[in-house]
Protein backbone atom coordinates (compact mmCIF):
# COMPACT_ATOMS: atom_id res chain seq x y z
CA UNK A 1 0.00 0.00 0.00
CA UNK A 2 1.46 3.32 -0.44
CA UNK A 3 -1.55 5.84 -0.79
CA UNK A 4 -5.25 4.73 -0.35
CA UNK A 5 -8.35 6.91 -0.40
CA UNK A 6 -11.13 5.18 1.68
CA UNK A 7 -14.85 6.38 0.81
CA UNK A 8 -13.66 10.22 -0.13
CA UNK A 9 -16.45 12.72 -0.29
CA UNK A 10 -16.10 15.99 -0.84
CA UNK A 11 -19.46 18.27 -0.58
CA UNK A 12 -18.88 22.34 -1.15
CA UNK A 13 -21.00 24.74 0.14
CA UNK A 14 -22.21 27.77 -1.36
CA UNK A 15 -24.53 30.62 -0.23
CA UNK A 16 -25.26 31.37 -3.80
CA UNK A 17 -25.34 27.94 -5.74
CA UNK A 18 -25.56 25.66 -2.61
CA UNK A 19 -24.53 21.96 -2.32
CA UNK A 20 -22.32 20.28 -4.51
CA UNK A 21 -20.91 16.96 -4.35
CA UNK A 22 -17.34 17.19 -6.02
CA UNK A 23 -16.38 13.68 -5.59
CA UNK A 24 -18.96 10.77 -4.32
CA UNK A 25 -17.40 7.69 -2.40
CA UNK A 26 -13.94 7.43 -3.94
CA UNK A 27 -12.38 3.90 -2.85
CA UNK A 28 -8.58 3.35 -5.12
CA UNK A 29 -5.39 2.39 -4.18
CA UNK A 30 -1.91 4.07 -5.68
CA UNK A 31 0.71 1.27 -5.48
CA UNK A 32 4.21 2.13 -5.13
CA UNK A 33 6.37 1.92 -8.21
CA UNK A 34 3.92 2.91 -10.41
CA UNK A 35 3.06 6.32 -11.80
CA UNK A 36 -0.71 7.18 -12.22
CA UNK A 37 -2.71 9.50 -14.61
CA UNK A 38 -6.32 10.79 -13.66
CA UNK A 39 -8.12 11.78 -16.78
CA UNK A 40 -11.40 13.93 -16.03
CA UNK A 41 -12.79 16.39 -18.70
CA UNK A 42 -12.50 20.48 -17.27
CA UNK A 43 -14.15 20.46 -13.02
CA UNK A 44 -14.56 17.18 -13.21
CA UNK A 45 -12.97 16.89 -9.64
CA UNK A 46 -9.58 15.85 -10.79
CA UNK A 47 -8.10 19.00 -8.74
CA UNK A 48 -9.95 18.65 -5.69
CA UNK A 49 -9.04 14.90 -5.95
CA UNK A 50 -5.35 16.05 -5.83
CA UNK A 51 -5.73 18.45 -3.13
CA UNK A 52 -7.25 16.06 -1.17
CA UNK A 53 -4.51 13.49 -1.57
CA UNK A 54 -1.96 15.78 -0.88
CA UNK A 55 -3.61 17.03 2.19
CA UNK A 56 -4.37 20.60 1.00
CA UNK A 57 -7.15 19.79 1.90
CA UNK A 58 -9.54 17.70 3.56
CA UNK A 59 -12.40 15.48 2.51
CA UNK A 60 -15.79 15.77 3.65
CA UNK A 61 -16.14 12.44 4.78
CA UNK A 62 -13.47 9.71 4.27
CA UNK A 63 -10.15 9.25 4.66
CA UNK A 64 -6.30 9.14 3.15
CA UNK A 65 -3.92 6.60 4.53
CA UNK A 66 -0.35 6.87 3.16
CA UNK A 67 3.17 5.15 3.94
CA UNK A 68 4.99 7.98 1.76
CA UNK A 69 5.78 11.17 1.71
CA UNK A 70 4.22 13.61 -0.87
CA UNK A 71 4.48 16.56 -2.40
CA UNK A 72 2.39 19.77 -3.05
CA UNK A 73 1.12 19.97 -6.91
CA UNK A 74 3.97 21.00 -8.94
CA UNK A 75 4.98 24.60 -9.15
CA UNK A 76 1.90 25.62 -6.86
CA UNK A 77 3.11 28.89 -4.77
CA UNK A 78 0.34 30.37 -3.14
CA UNK A 79 1.75 28.64 -0.19
CA UNK A 80 5.02 31.05 -0.39
CA UNK A 81 5.01 34.62 1.90
CA UNK A 82 5.24 36.66 -0.48
CA UNK A 83 6.74 39.55 2.13
CA UNK A 84 9.45 37.27 2.52
CA UNK A 85 12.65 36.24 0.40
CA UNK A 86 12.62 33.23 -1.38
CA UNK A 87 15.38 32.10 0.72
CA UNK A 88 12.98 32.73 3.92
CA UNK A 89 10.69 30.86 2.48
CA UNK A 90 13.03 27.82 1.56
CA UNK A 91 14.03 28.03 5.07
CA UNK A 92 10.58 27.84 6.57
CA UNK A 93 9.60 25.03 3.96
CA UNK A 94 12.99 23.11 5.08
CA UNK A 95 12.04 23.06 9.05
CA UNK A 96 8.84 21.72 8.89
CA UNK A 97 10.22 19.00 6.32
CA UNK A 98 12.87 18.54 8.47
CA UNK A 99 15.42 19.00 5.89
CA UNK A 100 19.13 20.04 6.01
CA UNK A 101 18.59 23.94 4.98
CA UNK A 102 22.04 24.44 3.17
CA UNK A 103 21.81 21.44 1.05
CA UNK A 104 18.27 22.49 -0.07
CA UNK A 105 19.34 25.66 -0.55
CA UNK A 106 22.70 24.56 -3.15
CA UNK A 107 20.40 22.15 -4.65
CA UNK A 108 17.63 25.31 -5.41
CA UNK A 109 19.90 27.69 -6.52
CA UNK A 110 21.38 25.18 -8.96
CA UNK A 111 18.17 24.07 -10.72
CA UNK A 112 15.70 27.07 -10.33
CA UNK A 113 17.67 29.34 -12.62
CA UNK A 114 16.52 32.51 -10.35
CA UNK A 115 20.04 33.62 -9.36
CA UNK A 116 20.10 36.56 -6.51
CA UNK A 117 16.46 37.22 -6.48
CA UNK A 118 16.38 34.67 -4.32
CA UNK A 119 17.16 37.19 -1.61
CA UNK A 120 14.41 39.00 -3.34
CA UNK A 121 11.05 39.10 -1.79
CA UNK A 122 8.72 37.18 -3.36
CA UNK A 123 6.04 39.54 -3.99
CA UNK A 124 8.78 41.07 -6.91
CA UNK A 125 8.52 37.61 -8.56
CA UNK A 126 7.38 36.54 -12.05
CA UNK A 127 4.44 33.62 -11.86
CA UNK A 128 7.47 31.72 -13.57
CA UNK A 129 9.80 32.47 -11.01
CA UNK A 130 7.62 31.46 -8.46
CA UNK A 131 6.44 28.34 -9.78
CA UNK A 132 10.10 27.63 -10.24
CA UNK A 133 11.21 28.29 -6.56
CA UNK A 134 8.38 26.07 -5.55
CA UNK A 135 9.28 23.11 -8.42
CA UNK A 136 12.95 22.99 -7.10
CA UNK A 137 11.89 23.01 -3.35
CA UNK A 138 10.15 20.02 -4.08
CA UNK A 139 12.71 18.26 -5.94
CA UNK A 140 15.58 19.32 -3.26
CA UNK A 141 12.49 18.09 -0.26
CA UNK A 142 12.92 14.78 -2.07
CA UNK A 143 9.21 13.25 -2.24
CA UNK A 144 7.92 9.87 -3.06
CA UNK A 145 5.36 11.09 -4.79
CA UNK A 146 5.53 13.71 -6.65
CA UNK A 147 1.86 15.29 -7.86
CA UNK A 148 1.33 17.32 -10.64
CA UNK A 149 -1.85 19.15 -11.99
CA UNK A 150 -2.47 20.02 -15.13
CA UNK A 151 -3.25 23.94 -14.77
CA UNK A 152 0.15 24.16 -12.87
CA UNK A 153 2.79 24.10 -15.67
CA UNK A 154 5.94 25.39 -14.87
CA UNK A 155 8.49 28.18 -16.48
CA UNK A 156 9.05 28.17 -20.22
CA UNK A 157 9.80 25.41 -22.52
CA UNK A 158 13.62 24.84 -21.83
CA UNK A 159 12.67 24.42 -18.06
CA UNK A 160 9.72 22.06 -18.68
CA UNK A 161 12.76 19.78 -20.67
CA UNK A 162 15.07 20.10 -17.42
CA UNK A 163 11.92 19.09 -15.40
CA UNK A 164 11.36 16.17 -17.55
CA UNK A 165 14.89 15.10 -17.14
CA UNK A 166 15.29 15.44 -13.56
CA UNK A 167 11.85 13.20 -12.99
CA UNK A 168 13.64 10.45 -15.37
CA UNK A 169 16.07 10.77 -12.87
CA UNK A 170 14.25 9.95 -10.33
CA UNK A 171 12.08 7.23 -11.58
CA UNK A 172 13.71 4.35 -8.75
CA UNK A 173 12.71 6.29 -6.14
CA UNK A 174 9.78 8.64 -6.87
CA UNK A 175 6.32 8.12 -8.24
CA UNK A 176 4.21 10.28 -10.14
CA UNK A 177 0.72 11.35 -9.75
CA UNK A 178 -0.43 13.20 -12.67
CA UNK A 179 -3.90 14.44 -13.48
CA UNK A 180 -4.58 15.71 -17.33
CA UNK A 181 -7.65 16.48 -19.76
CA UNK A 182 -5.17 15.05 -22.59
CA UNK A 183 -4.71 11.27 -23.20
CA UNK A 184 -1.48 11.81 -25.18
CA UNK A 185 0.19 13.80 -21.62
CA UNK A 186 -0.63 10.76 -19.56
CA UNK A 187 0.28 8.06 -22.06
CA UNK A 188 3.44 9.77 -22.06
CA UNK A 189 4.47 9.13 -18.38
CA UNK A 190 2.23 6.95 -16.89
CA UNK A 191 1.93 3.06 -15.86
CA UNK A 192 -1.66 3.10 -14.79
CA UNK A 193 -4.64 5.05 -15.46
CA UNK A 194 -8.01 6.47 -13.50
CA UNK A 195 -10.95 8.33 -14.66
CA UNK A 196 -12.98 11.13 -12.85
CA UNK A 197 -16.21 11.17 -14.56
CA UNK A 198 -19.34 12.95 -12.22
CA UNK A 199 -18.03 12.71 -9.28
CA UNK A 200 -16.87 8.95 -9.52
CA UNK A 201 -13.29 7.76 -9.91
CA UNK A 202 -12.81 4.38 -11.93
CA UNK A 203 -9.29 2.88 -11.69
CA UNK A 204 -7.93 0.74 -14.79
CA UNK A 205 -4.92 -1.69 -14.97
CA UNK A 206 -3.37 0.36 -18.08
CA UNK A 207 -3.21 3.66 -19.63
CA UNK A 208 -4.75 2.35 -22.64
CA UNK A 209 -7.90 0.90 -21.01
CA UNK A 210 -8.26 4.42 -19.01
CA UNK A 211 -8.00 6.44 -22.30
CA UNK A 212 -10.64 4.08 -23.62
CA UNK A 213 -13.14 4.37 -21.16
CA UNK A 214 -12.30 8.44 -21.11
CA UNK A 215 -12.91 9.01 -24.84
CA UNK A 216 -16.37 6.27 -23.98
CA UNK A 217 -17.68 8.14 -21.74
CA UNK A 218 -16.62 11.85 -22.74
CA UNK A 219 -17.32 11.10 -26.12
CA UNK B 1 15.85 8.78 0.47
CA UNK B 2 13.14 10.41 2.26
CA UNK B 3 11.63 8.39 5.11
CA UNK B 4 8.41 7.42 6.36
CA UNK B 5 6.58 9.54 8.42
CA UNK B 6 3.60 7.99 8.88
CA UNK B 7 4.53 4.31 8.90
CA UNK B 8 4.99 2.88 12.19
CA UNK B 9 5.30 -0.86 13.07
CA UNK B 10 3.19 -2.07 15.78
CA UNK B 11 0.15 -2.25 18.37
CA UNK B 12 -2.16 0.65 17.29
CA UNK B 13 -4.56 0.60 20.13
CA UNK B 14 -4.62 3.53 22.78
CA UNK B 15 -1.62 3.41 24.55
CA UNK B 16 0.02 0.77 22.75
CA UNK B 17 3.41 0.82 21.19
CA UNK B 18 2.30 2.54 18.64
CA UNK B 19 -0.13 4.72 19.83
CA UNK B 20 2.79 6.29 21.87
CA UNK B 21 5.17 6.24 18.18
CA UNK B 22 2.64 8.25 16.36
CA UNK B 23 1.99 10.73 19.55
CA UNK B 24 5.69 11.34 19.90
CA UNK B 25 6.20 11.87 16.22
CA UNK B 26 3.02 14.66 15.80
CA UNK B 27 4.01 16.31 18.66
CA UNK B 28 7.50 16.65 17.29
CA UNK B 29 5.90 17.69 13.89
CA UNK B 30 4.06 20.37 16.09
CA UNK B 31 7.40 21.49 17.79
CA UNK B 32 9.36 21.69 14.58
CA UNK B 33 6.24 23.94 12.88
CA UNK B 34 5.74 26.16 15.54
CA UNK B 35 9.47 26.73 15.67
CA UNK B 36 9.66 27.92 11.81
CA UNK B 37 6.12 29.98 12.53
CA UNK B 38 7.83 32.15 15.04
CA UNK B 39 10.97 32.63 12.93
CA UNK B 40 8.73 33.35 9.60
CA UNK B 41 6.33 35.51 11.88
CA UNK B 42 8.98 37.43 13.34
CA UNK B 43 10.85 38.07 9.87
CA UNK B 44 7.12 38.87 8.21
CA UNK B 45 6.04 41.08 11.39
CA UNK B 46 9.60 42.94 11.98
CA UNK B 47 11.46 42.84 8.84
CA UNK B 48 15.10 41.65 8.45
CA UNK B 49 17.08 44.16 9.84
CA UNK B 50 17.39 44.66 13.61
CA UNK B 51 16.45 48.24 13.11
CA UNK B 52 13.16 45.94 12.23
CA UNK B 53 12.49 44.20 15.77
CA UNK B 54 13.59 47.26 17.94
CA UNK B 55 11.13 48.98 16.26
CA UNK B 56 8.59 46.25 17.14
CA UNK B 57 9.69 46.82 20.86
CA UNK B 58 9.68 51.04 20.06
CA UNK B 59 6.33 51.07 18.76
CA UNK B 60 4.37 49.57 22.05
CA UNK B 61 6.75 51.38 24.42
CA UNK B 62 6.10 55.10 22.79
CA UNK B 63 2.10 54.13 23.20
CA UNK B 64 2.34 52.57 26.34
CA UNK B 65 4.78 55.89 27.45
CA UNK B 66 2.42 58.01 26.14
CA UNK B 67 0.08 56.87 28.55
CA UNK B 68 1.45 56.46 31.51
CA UNK B 69 3.00 59.63 30.76
CA UNK B 70 -0.52 61.63 30.10
CA UNK B 71 -2.31 59.53 33.42
CA UNK B 72 1.00 60.88 35.60
CA UNK B 73 0.88 64.29 34.70
CA UNK B 74 -2.85 64.39 34.92
CA UNK B 75 -1.56 64.25 38.51
CA UNK B 76 -4.11 61.44 39.24
CA UNK B 77 -2.89 59.12 42.27
CA UNK B 78 -3.09 55.88 41.95
CA UNK B 79 -5.48 53.36 43.61
CA UNK B 80 -2.11 51.73 45.42
CA UNK B 81 0.49 52.75 47.35
CA UNK B 82 3.30 52.28 44.91
CA UNK B 83 3.86 55.14 41.97
CA UNK B 84 1.37 55.65 39.61
CA UNK B 85 3.94 54.69 36.75
CA UNK B 86 4.55 51.07 38.64
CA UNK B 87 0.10 50.61 38.52
CA UNK B 88 -0.18 52.04 35.43
CA UNK B 89 2.48 49.72 33.77
CA UNK B 90 1.47 46.56 35.55
CA UNK B 91 -1.62 46.68 33.85
CA UNK B 92 -1.29 48.29 31.05
CA UNK B 93 1.61 46.07 29.42
CA UNK B 94 0.06 42.70 30.43
CA UNK B 95 -3.72 43.99 29.17
CA UNK B 96 -2.11 44.95 25.55
CA UNK B 97 -0.48 41.19 25.23
CA UNK B 98 -3.41 39.79 25.42
CA UNK B 99 -5.74 42.66 23.39
CA UNK B 100 -3.03 42.20 20.29
CA UNK B 101 -3.00 38.08 20.78
CA UNK B 102 -7.18 38.26 20.89
CA UNK B 103 -6.48 40.24 17.22
CA UNK B 104 -3.99 38.20 16.20
CA UNK B 105 -5.76 34.66 16.80
CA UNK B 106 -8.69 36.69 14.70
CA UNK B 107 -6.47 36.62 11.72
CA UNK B 108 -4.55 33.62 12.65
CA UNK B 109 -6.38 31.11 9.79
CA UNK B 110 -7.88 34.17 7.35
CA UNK B 111 -4.48 35.65 7.08
CA UNK B 112 -2.69 32.12 6.89
CA UNK B 113 -4.53 30.03 4.21
CA UNK B 114 -1.22 29.54 1.62
CA UNK B 115 0.43 28.35 4.71
CA UNK B 116 -2.43 26.08 6.04
CA UNK B 117 -1.96 23.80 2.18
CA UNK B 118 0.90 22.61 3.67
CA UNK B 119 -0.55 19.43 5.91
CA UNK B 120 1.75 19.73 8.46
CA UNK B 121 0.41 23.07 9.41
CA UNK B 122 -2.19 23.08 11.56
CA UNK B 123 -3.88 26.10 12.82
CA UNK B 124 -3.28 25.79 16.41
CA UNK B 125 -0.23 25.80 15.18
CA UNK B 126 -0.35 29.63 13.80
CA UNK B 127 -2.34 30.66 17.02
CA UNK B 128 0.76 28.96 19.53
CA UNK B 129 3.73 30.58 17.32
CA UNK B 130 2.07 34.28 17.46
CA UNK B 131 1.33 34.18 20.68
CA UNK B 132 4.95 32.91 22.07
CA UNK B 133 6.09 35.72 19.82
CA UNK B 134 3.80 38.43 21.25
CA UNK B 135 4.73 37.15 24.56
CA UNK B 136 8.37 37.19 24.52
CA UNK B 137 7.88 40.42 22.69
CA UNK B 138 5.90 41.69 26.00
CA UNK B 139 8.52 40.39 28.42
CA UNK B 140 11.18 41.96 26.58
CA UNK B 141 9.06 45.38 26.33
CA UNK B 142 8.19 45.14 30.19
CA UNK B 143 11.72 44.25 31.25
CA UNK B 144 12.25 47.68 29.14
CA UNK B 145 9.58 49.75 31.52
CA UNK B 146 11.46 48.75 34.11
CA UNK B 147 14.62 50.01 33.94
CA UNK B 148 13.28 53.13 31.93
CA UNK B 149 11.32 53.57 35.61
CA UNK B 150 14.27 52.42 37.18
CA UNK B 151 17.00 55.77 35.14
CA UNK B 152 13.99 58.40 34.31
CA UNK B 153 12.07 59.00 37.71
CA UNK B 154 13.75 56.89 39.99
CA UNK B 155 11.57 53.67 40.75
CA UNK B 156 13.32 51.13 42.17
CA UNK B 157 13.04 47.58 39.99
CA UNK B 158 11.81 45.72 43.13
CA UNK B 159 8.49 47.54 43.13
CA UNK B 160 7.61 45.81 40.13
CA UNK B 161 9.04 42.02 41.46
CA UNK B 162 7.18 42.24 44.30
CA UNK B 163 6.76 38.41 45.20
CA UNK B 164 9.29 36.98 42.08
CA UNK B 165 7.66 33.29 42.70
CA UNK B 166 3.96 34.75 42.97
CA UNK B 167 4.70 36.67 39.68
CA UNK B 168 6.29 34.10 37.34
CA UNK B 169 2.84 31.76 38.30
CA UNK B 170 0.88 34.80 37.14
CA UNK B 171 2.53 35.40 33.80
CA UNK B 172 2.09 31.78 33.52
CA UNK B 173 -1.77 31.99 33.92
CA UNK B 174 -1.77 35.17 32.72
CA UNK B 175 0.11 32.88 29.65
CA UNK B 176 -2.60 30.20 29.53
CA UNK B 177 -5.78 32.81 29.22
CA UNK B 178 -4.13 34.90 26.56
CA UNK B 179 -3.47 31.65 24.78
CA UNK B 180 -6.87 30.03 24.94
CA UNK B 181 -8.60 33.18 24.32
CA UNK B 182 -6.46 33.89 21.05
CA UNK B 183 -7.02 30.18 20.03
CA UNK B 184 -11.26 30.55 20.64
CA UNK B 185 -11.13 34.05 18.80
CA UNK B 186 -9.12 32.29 15.88
CA UNK B 187 -11.42 29.46 16.09
CA UNK B 188 -14.53 31.76 16.07
CA UNK B 189 -13.52 33.80 13.19
CA UNK B 190 -13.39 30.29 11.18
CA UNK B 191 -16.92 30.17 11.35
CA UNK B 192 -18.20 33.96 12.18
CA UNK B 193 -15.77 35.98 9.79
CA UNK B 194 -17.60 39.20 10.88
CA UNK B 195 -16.12 38.35 14.48
CA UNK B 196 -12.60 40.32 12.87
CA UNK B 197 -14.68 43.14 12.85
CA UNK B 198 -16.77 43.02 16.00
CA UNK B 199 -13.30 42.39 17.82
CA UNK B 200 -11.92 45.49 15.76
CA UNK B 201 -14.78 47.54 17.59
CA UNK B 202 -14.97 45.63 20.73
CA UNK B 203 -10.98 46.00 21.59
CA UNK B 204 -11.40 49.48 22.15
CA UNK B 205 -13.95 50.08 25.23
CA UNK B 206 -12.90 46.72 26.89
CA UNK B 207 -9.96 48.42 27.83
CA UNK B 208 -11.75 50.69 30.27
CA UNK B 209 -13.87 47.99 31.70
CA UNK B 210 -10.66 45.92 32.39
CA UNK B 211 -9.12 47.13 35.69
CA UNK B 212 -5.89 49.07 34.01
CA UNK B 213 -6.85 52.39 35.93
CA UNK B 214 -8.46 51.28 38.80
CA UNK B 215 -8.30 48.31 40.78
CA UNK B 216 -11.24 45.84 41.62
CA UNK B 217 -10.97 46.82 45.19
CA UNK B 218 -11.15 50.34 45.11
CA UNK B 219 -13.83 50.12 42.91
CA UNK B 220 -17.64 50.76 44.91
CA UNK B 221 -19.61 47.42 45.56
CA UNK B 222 -21.86 48.50 42.27
CA UNK B 223 -19.81 48.84 40.42
CA UNK B 224 -17.72 46.22 41.49
CA UNK B 225 -20.87 43.73 40.83
CA UNK B 226 -20.60 44.27 36.73
CA UNK B 227 -16.41 44.36 36.62
CA UNK B 228 -16.67 41.01 38.29
CA UNK B 229 -17.75 38.67 35.46
CA UNK B 230 -14.73 40.38 33.01
CA UNK B 231 -12.01 37.74 33.46
CA UNK B 232 -9.56 40.17 32.15
CA UNK B 233 -10.04 42.11 35.40
CA UNK B 234 -9.39 39.61 37.62
CA UNK B 235 -6.47 38.46 35.63
CA UNK B 236 -4.51 41.75 35.97
CA UNK B 237 -5.52 42.25 39.48
CA UNK B 238 -3.84 39.34 40.22
CA UNK B 239 -0.64 40.35 38.19
CA UNK B 240 -0.59 43.83 40.02
CA UNK B 241 -1.03 41.75 43.66
CA UNK B 242 1.92 39.59 42.28
CA UNK B 243 4.14 42.46 41.49
CA UNK B 244 3.27 45.53 43.58
CA UNK B 245 4.90 44.73 47.04
CA UNK B 246 2.63 47.21 48.80
CA UNK B 247 -0.63 45.82 47.06
CA UNK B 248 -2.19 42.85 48.14
CA UNK B 249 -5.84 43.01 46.12
CA UNK B 250 -8.33 40.60 48.39
CA UNK B 251 -11.33 40.44 46.31
CA UNK B 252 -9.89 38.81 42.95
CA UNK B 253 -10.36 34.80 42.56
CA UNK B 254 -7.79 33.14 40.20
CA UNK B 255 -9.74 30.17 39.29
CA UNK B 256 -11.85 32.18 37.65
CA UNK B 257 -10.33 33.59 35.21
CA UNK B 258 -8.63 30.10 34.79
CA UNK B 259 -11.86 28.34 34.84
CA UNK B 260 -13.18 31.04 31.44
CA UNK B 261 -10.09 30.28 29.95
CA UNK B 262 -10.10 26.71 29.69
CA UNK B 263 -14.17 26.95 28.65
CA UNK B 264 -12.71 28.80 25.23
CA UNK B 265 -9.87 26.40 25.04
CA UNK B 266 -12.38 23.59 24.84
CA UNK B 267 -14.83 25.64 22.67
CA UNK B 268 -12.31 26.43 20.25
CA UNK B 269 -10.63 23.11 20.34
CA UNK B 270 -14.30 21.91 19.70
CA UNK B 271 -14.70 23.98 16.56
CA UNK B 272 -11.04 23.50 15.34
CA UNK B 273 -11.87 19.62 15.60
CA UNK B 274 -15.05 19.86 13.39
CA UNK B 275 -13.37 21.98 11.14
CA UNK B 276 -10.91 19.15 10.35
CA UNK B 277 -13.04 16.55 10.41
CA UNK B 278 -15.58 17.85 7.88
CA UNK B 279 -13.02 19.51 5.68
CA UNK B 280 -15.73 22.74 5.58
CA UNK B 281 -13.05 25.46 5.19
CA UNK B 282 -12.17 28.27 2.36
CA UNK B 283 -8.86 26.53 0.86
CA UNK B 284 -6.77 28.22 -1.35
CA UNK B 285 -6.63 26.77 -5.24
Amino acid sequence: MTIELQNITKVYRSRRSGRKTVLNDINAVFEKGYSYGILGVNGAGKSTLLRIICGAERPTFGAVRKDVTISWRLGFSSSFNSSLTGMENLRFVCRIYNRDIEEVSDFVTDFAEIGNAIHEPVRNYSSGMRARLAFGLSMAIRFQVYIIDESLSVGDFKFQEKCQAEFEKRRAESDILLTSHMPNQIKQYCDRGGVVHRGELTMFESVDEAVDYYEQVTG
Amino acid sequence: MAENPNHIPGDRRLFGDRWFAELRASLETMYRVIHAIIIRESRTRYGNSNIGYAWALIDPLIELSVLVIAFSLLGRTGPVAAPLSVFLITGIVPFFFWRSAVGRGASAVSANLGLLTYPQVMPADIVIGRVVLDAATTFVIFLLFVIGSFFIIDVPAGMFFGDPGGLLLAGLAFFYFTLASAFFSSSLARILPIWQNVWSYMSRPIWLLSGIFFTLESLPPAAREYIYYNPIAHMIEWFRSAAIPTFESQVYDPFYPLAVATVFLLIGLVIDRILIMTGDEEIVS
